[in-house]
């Protein structure tokens, strides 16, 4: 710890003149390295006193953001080759081995470091990765989503790291000077990045552009425009204009699923936004809420029965096996779909490009719906996911504390952290200017993907083909404005619709529980999970009466919801009162 | 003949038929995967019920993605090097622990014939035996799908009863002239056992051929994959999860429904052509096995 | 060797034990081959056999992998009593039996009568092509089985057509709890009906065909013939098969309902099998998993054990 913090003091010195050096640049960037100044100075000033309170960590950085790389290449001189688990399955199909990535390759001769990709099964993706704690043979790295509970260690980040199977980030910072140079520039990234203990479970994905609003939301309800026309009726808005909607798709076009919903009915809280409720822990005022607890959460499920008995939803939805955002795309292609949860990408006619037959279908961005103005218990919606209103982006590079390349494979990670890494990561390399991507001064960054050669590709390659072809799927550091940069006319009007909430209603991604509280919570809430996803279904089915509801609620608390709510509250308490 | 009575001759035709539409159910659920591999696939999620007849223009194209997708062709590799190997080092101690069962007058064979018949009746259980497979490092290598599992106590039954069925007379003739165990083993009983070594050899493939879950838990790399996981990937969890498949990485398929199809046609095909030829195995087999052991 | 030494001073214990030394030692000298034989197979055993079976411990740990069965916490019946205390206890319990019990009560008479009828048949040639044709379904793989279950069951497949012609209005059959134990013991009747009959067209084989001639020559009826020869002679084949089944009612396989269950129908899908891998692999509660697979294997045994007794008592037909 002593030697860190005289590191730092010396790396605190440093900034001042790499701050000075990149004055060049926009003033919004300047600015921000300023600010990066002032807080960080701040840090070093205090270091002296609350250099043994680990809660309250410092970083320190040569340069702002990554601007400058500040890793030396190659990476290592003898080759190495380390394994990185990789849950993209879904992009496989046509490309095989993630190695032959343009990207990839190029990455690989700048490093000298071999991937040895690891792709867990399509579907299976949450086993696998609990599995990875069981096997002896971990790799190297972890690209999880510790915002889903399947993706993270069941009894939490804290407990992941004292139990030995991944390393605290916070120790090898020394390693990642592009990473820290993140951290350090950003108050908000740091609270949201440690974990109470002062613990990095990881290095985090960064959503990079992301304003102080945090305006970006990547994907909302989208409705088939080609059958609203047909049937004369505009986007809807409310619960009861959606339902007219709906039927005049069921009755008029003979739609088989007029809205689509995933296996569990429930699970994404845009659709039910507008109850004043969600699918799971959301906070109000400040206090830990459980929806199914909530009277707003069954009169949700009632209006979905009736939606069911009435064929508006898909009449197969229990069984499909996508669990959450985007339906079965062959439903899609057949034009069996009318409303879904889906990406912003996929908006417009992208579907047709993606090999639909009918060439008018166009999908565009519905608001999330309301009850009619006039009703007593209307609520103004309240709901984004979260990984897309914080400067993460629920992405997050774990490294095995096994792994015989600790340092190697921080280093490695690092490189994504820096601008020119994570430029040819999202746009494809240098060598693509022109084809994937060109330039464009408009841009925050400078670039601009190939429209046409993304959604239209000469080669017939598909959308997602040309991505993961050209460049690296869900790297570290994403550009916010990227997808929207490029958009069409539509797809710019539906990121502006989803955009408009604010995630006031959901719990921070970053809210850690210590160990203990983990492990109690884990083994309380596993059940609940499955016990309401199951009962979820049930009601919309009709296979529960709605009636039962009070006996079902009392099930939940029997079951200890009480115990899981006290605990979430404080880890939010604890999240709230963190101070940088 | 013997004369039939009417109630006899009546019963024999709605016997018949019954026989004919039993063949029928046996037969229809493939045949509808069989036409459903030559449809054209935008045709078939459009389509309702049994497929009776290639939807639109028949066509191979679907075999031929199937043949082109190297994913698909590795975990055919796979299946096949597990079904010989595990089939290979199962028969192999079956054999050994069938012959140690039929040897006359040994004395420790109670302990070790209990030693093999408890395990038919007790197990450890799912997650033991994934610790032990853990412990000896066999994850995601070949081996976790080759060893565990690969001998079974049934299987060692039914040997041991064939064994000793043998006429004693064969084994204590070479003995008087001087042959080891070993010999007895190798030049005496398997030659006069090749029917029966045809039907453990059977077990085990058809066992290994089919086996999924294993592999599913086990195997981290895809590039290991046996058929059927491949299979359960194509054909039972088409879509990805939430988080995972975001914006636009996701590779769209309009052929998926076809090549769910095909996957299934080329999997079973292979069991669909060997099983009438060695058929007569399995039936001595499972009587064999039906001999109480 | 040295019996006539001092007869008197060994004990009738002692020359008990010396006797069985020098078995133990011919033994040794005669069969050194058959241990050596031996040997791979008893490792084989103990290693993926035994061993687990010791890892049972971990059903009384707070079991972590990292710390191994001996460095793990020790929490008593608590993995027991929190199953016991689990609101799917019963709902778990309730499922394991009653898909083993329909199962046993509708799949097992189907082979019989298969064989029976079959053995009515006199055209030779029809006779084989049928029984082949049974075979079949036997060869394919429970994921393509369970792939077609899914073809033929959603929304708009065959037999949910064929439900709705009947009068049913509830849709996709897959999704319907009252439907699940119909699917899966209607799939499994349909996979091993030629291969579980295999058993019975032999013994109907070797049935004497002198007990018939008599028969024919007293004027029983086909019918008759059944009953008081064929039936009688096959039973012990039946009881035996019935106690082996007997012995599996706690175990419904995990492989199938994991393939065909989803969150919809959990109701009276999800059996203790099932559970015990998603608790285990899925939640990674290896302790808690592990007491569940426990107490059901000793309920197994139990069950096994008393109906192989009464079958001894009544019938004198036993496993042992």
């Amino acid at each position: 710890m002593k030697v860190k913090k005289s590191l730092a003091l010396i790396l605190t010195c440093a900034l001042a003149a790499t701050a000075l050096a990149s004055c060049g640049g926009s003033s919004n960037n300047s600015s921000s390295s300023s600010k990066a100044e002032e807080s960080s100075s701040a840090s070093s000033s205090e270091a002296s006193e609350s250099s043994s309170e680990s809660s309250t960590p410092e970083v320190t950085a040569e340069t702002v953001d990554g601007e400058e790389n500040l890793q030396t290449y190659p990476l290592t001189d003898s080759p190495v080759t380390l394994r990185y688990w990789y849950p993209n399955a879904g992009s496989m199909a046509e490309l095989g081995d993630f190695n032959d990535s343009y990207f990839f390759k190029w990455y690989e001769e700048k490093t000298g470091v071999h991937i040895d990709f690891v792709v867990p099964a399509a579907g299976s993706e949450a086993e696998s990765f609990q599995l990875l704690f069981a096997s002896d043979n971990m790799p190297d790295m972890i690209y999880g989503y510790p915002a889903q509970s399947a993706y993270s260690y069941r009894s939490g980040q804290d407990k992941a790291i004292d139990d030995g199977y991944f390393i605290d980030v916070a120790e090898y910072l020394d390693y990642a000077p592009n990473y820290s140079s993140w951290l350090a520039n950003h108050d908000d990234l740091r609270q949201a990045s440690y974990s109470d203990t002062g613990k990095l479970y990881g290095m985090w994905g960064i959503w990079s552009g992301m304003d102080s609003e945090h305006t970006y939301a990547d994907y909302g309800l989208s409705i088939r425009k080609d059958y609203l026309d047909k049937v004369g009726l505009d986007v809807p808005t409310t619960y009861s204009e959606w339902e007219t909607v709906l039927t005049a798709f069921k009755d008029q076009l003979g739609i088989k699923a007029p809205l689509y919903t995933s296996k569990y009915g429930i699970d994404t809280g845009e659709m039910m936004a507008g109850y004043g409720t969600a699918p799971y822990f959301y906070q109000k005022d400040g206090k830990v809420q459980y929806g199914p607890l909530d009277d707003s959460y069954k009169d949700y499920l009632t209006l979905l029965n009736d939606w069911y008995q009435k064929g508006l939803l898909d009449p197969d939805f229990a069984t499909r096996s996508s669990s959450g955002v985007t339906a079965d795309n062959d439903m899609i292609l057949n034009d069996q779909v009318g409303a879904l949860m889906d990406y912003g990408t996929r908006l417009d006619n992208t579907y047709v490009s993606r090999g639909a037959s009918n060439p008018d279908l166009v999908y565009v961005g519905a608001p999330q719906p309301t009850k009619d103005k006039d009703d007593p218990s209307y609520v103004e919606p309240a709901w984004r996911d979260n990984t897309y209103s914080s400067m993460l982006h629920g992405g997050c590079n774990c490294i095995s504390a096994e792994s015989d390349n600790i340092e190697l494979a921080i280093r490695w990670l690092d490189g994504f952290y820096a601008k020119d890494v994570a430029l040819n990561a999202n746009y494809g390399t240098e060598e693509y200017e022109g084809t994937v991507w060109h330039e464009d001064a408009s841009t925050s960054t400078g670039r601009m993907i190939d429209y046409d050669y993304r959604y239209a590709n000469p080669d017939g390659l598909s959308s997602g083909m040309v991505l993961v072809q050209y460049s690296a799927k869900n790297p570290p550091i994403r550009y916010e404005g990227m997808q929207v940069e490029c958009a069409t006319e539509i797809k710019q009007e539906g990121y502006s619709i989803w955009k408009q909430y604010e995630p006031t209603n959901t719990l921070p991604t970053r809210m850690t529980m210590t160990s203990e509280e983990g492990t109690e919570s884990a083994s309380i809430y596993t059940d609940i999970e499955t016990y309401v996803q199951e009962c979820n279904v049930k009601f919309i089915m009709g296979q529960m009466s709605l009636d039962d509801y009070d006996s079902y609620r009392d099930t939940i608390k029997s079951m200890g919801i009480d115990r899981v709510i006290e605990l979430k509250q404080a880890a939010l308490d604890r999240y709230n009162s963190r101070t940088f | 003949m013997l004369k039939r009575t009417k109630g006899e001759k009546i019963f024999a035709v709605f016997n018949y038929i019954g026989m004919v539409l039993l063949s029928l159910i046996f037969l229809i659920p493939v045949w509808h995967v069989l036409m459903g591999s030559l449809s054209d696939p935008l045709k078939i999620s459009a389509h309702t019920g049994i497929i009776l007849y290639p939807l639109g223009e028949a066509t191979l194209g679907g075999y031929k993605l199937v043949m082109q997708n190297n994913f698909i062709l590795r975990s055919y590799a796979n299946t096949i090097l597990v079904v010989v190997a595990s089939t290979g080092i199962g028969t192999f101690l079956t054999i050994l622990a069938s012959y140690v069962m039929s040897v006359k007058g040994l004395y420790w064979k109670k302990p070790f014939n209990f030693l093999i018949t408890f395990t038919m009746i007790f197990n450890g259980g799912l997650i033991p035996t994934y610790v032990v497979v853990r412990n000896l490092h066999m994850m995601d290598t070949y081996w976790s799908l080759i060893i565990p599992g690969c001998c079974i106590a049934y299987n060692i039954i039914i040997m041991r009863t064939s064994f000793s069925q043998i006429p004693d007379a064969l084994s204590e003739a070479a003995t008087i002239d001087g042959a080891g165990h070993f010999r007895i083993l190798f030049q005496i009983i398997l030659p006069v056992s090749k029917s029966i070594i045809a039907v453990i050899v059977l077990f085990y493939a058809i066992q290994n051929w089919n086996a999924w879950f294993n592999a599913s838990i086990y195997l981290q790399n895809r590039d290991l994959y046996p058929l059927q996981l491949t299979l359960r990937e194509i054909v039972l969890k088409s879509s990805e999860n939430a988080i995972i498949a975001d914006a636009d990485g996701e590779t769209v398929d309009i052929f998926r429904p076809l090549i769910k199809y095909c996957s299934i046609m080329v999997s079973i095909i292979p069991m669909m052509i060997i099983y009438p030829f060695v058929q007569k195995y399995f039936v001595s087999g499972v009587m064999i096995g039906s001999v109480k052991g | 060797m040295t019996t006539n030494a001092s007869p008197a001073s060994l004990t009738e214990k002692q020359r008990e034990k010396a006797m069985k030394r020098r078995l133990i030692k011919r033994d040794w000298r005669m069969n050194k081959a058959v241990y050596l034989m031996a040997v791979p197979v008893i490792v084989y055993f103990i290693i993926f056999n035994y061993i687990p079976m010791g890892g049972i411990l971990m059903a009384f740990e707070d079991y972590s992998i990292k710390k191994g069965i001996f460095g793990s916490t020790w929490v008593h019946f608590d993995n027991f009593i929190r199953f016991f205390n689990s609101v799917y206890f019963w709902r778990l319990i309730r499922n394991t039996l009653l898909i083993s019990f329909y199962g046993l009560i509708f799949s097992f008479p189907f082979p019989i009568i298969f064989a029976l009828c079959l053995n009515e048949i006199r055209n030779v040639k029809f006779k084989k092509l049928t029984q082949t044709i049974s075979y079949m379904p036997y060869f394919i793989s429970i994921v393509v089985v369970v792939s077609i279950i899914y073809d033929f069951c959603s929304s708009d497949g065959a037999l949910t057509k064929l439900a709705a012609a009947f009068g049913d209005t509830g849709g996709a059959l897959i999704a319907r709890p009252e439907w699940f134990r119909t699917l899966y013991i209607g799939s499994n009747i349909w996979q091993h009906l030629g291969y579980n009959s295999i058993i019975f067209i032999s013994a109907l084989a070797a049935i004497d065909q002198e007990l018939y001639e008599a028969a024919v020559i007293d004027g029983a009826s086909r019918w008759k013939q059944t009953i008081y020869i064929t039936l009688p002679e096959l039973s012990s084949t039946i009881v035996v098969l019935l106690i082996l089944r007997l012995g599996q009612i706690m175990n419904v396989g995990y492989e199938k309902t994991i393939l065909m269950y989803s969150p919809a129908t959990y109701d009276t899908a999800d059996v203790i099998a099932s559970y015990v891998y998603r608790v285990g692999i899925i939640d990674a509660d290896y302790g808690y998993s592990t007491a569940i697979n426990f107490f059901n294997s000793i309920v197994n045994f139990i069950v096994l054990f008393v109906a192989n007794t009464i079958s001894r008592k009544l019938s004198e037909t036993s496993l042992w």
